[in-house]
């Protein structure tokens, strides 16, 4: 499955009101589950992995965070496309340290080898500053959707 | 001596294997032929004696710090390959270490 067919519409959420990053897991991992990508012990999964292996980021342009389970949780290959109201404490990968986050992306990986170039991609994405402008502007689900599928048209054709 | 590079997170795939693969694409495109190989942190501790060079994805223990100290294996930090920040300098040290 190639990095675009992972990016649907319905798997965007640029208006998600929560308070912490327990009911940002607890919000997103249900729908996850109710789509049927990840199966039931997906929360939990989420919830240590995060606990003992944080993933947020602070690249040049913006903060990200890219939460992902160990693979028996999920089911198909996504990624879940996630803007909270308000930022939300999360650690730094690395070095653990707290840092604010608006941007989650969280990470379906069922299968390394062939899903392993997304992440790539992802990184590439964010250190790109007209991307991430445009990427911040945009307050549509549709519109984050046309964005990265454009941007991945332009990568592929030069 | 051990002649390895690893780079380890907290499952040995997802991140630790891009980074991995990064380390190795600008290695060859300096033609420097040198093992990359990611692994699973859960397991660091085993893969040590076998490596020269570390490098982190998951925060290291103590215990890990002091092991990798007394085997003389360098830690790098590899966050920086991810977010692009500061990567330059961390690189350049790596590069250094493959050639001792």
């Amino acid at each position: 499955m190639s990095t675009q067919q992972m990016f649907q519409p319905k798997l965007i959420d640029l208006n998600v009101a929560v308070q912490n990053e327990e009911e940002l897991f607890e919000l997103i991992a249900e729908r996850l589950q109710q789509a049927g990508y990840v199966n039931s012990g997906y929360l939990e999964g989420i919830k240590n992995r995060e606990k003992g292996f944080p993933t947020g980021l602070i690249t040049e342009y913006l903060n990200i965070a890219l939460p992902h389970s160990d693979t028996e949780y999920v089911e198909r290959p996504f990624i879940y496309v996630t803007r909270t109201t308000k930022p939300i404490r999360v650690k730094q990968m690395g070095d653990n340290q707290e840092m604010e986050v608006r941007d989650l992306f969280f990470l379906g990986i069922k299968d390394p080898s062939k899903q392993v170039g997304l992440l790539q991609e992802l990184m590439v994405l964010f250190q790109n500053e007209a991307f991430v402008s445009e990427f911040e502007k945009t307050t549509e689900n549709e519109g984050v959707f046309n964005l990265f599928i454009n941007q991945w048209e332009e990568v592929k054709h030069g | 001596m051990a002649r390895k590079l690893i780079v380890a997170c907290g499952s040995g795939v997802a991140t630790s294997t891009t980074v991995a693969e990064k380390i190795k694409s600008k290695f060859d495109a300096q033609g420097i032929d040198y093992p990359v190989e990611a692994v699973d942190y859960k397991s660091i501790l085993q893969e040590l004696p076998s490596a020269s060079i570390y490098v982190y994805i998951a925060k290291p223990d103590d215990e890990v710090l002091q092991e990798a100290e007394k085997l003389g294996v360098s830690v790098y930090a590899g966050v920086p390959f991810l977010t692009g920040m500061g990567v330059d300098d961390i690189y350049e040290g790596i590069v250094n270490d493959t050639k001792k």
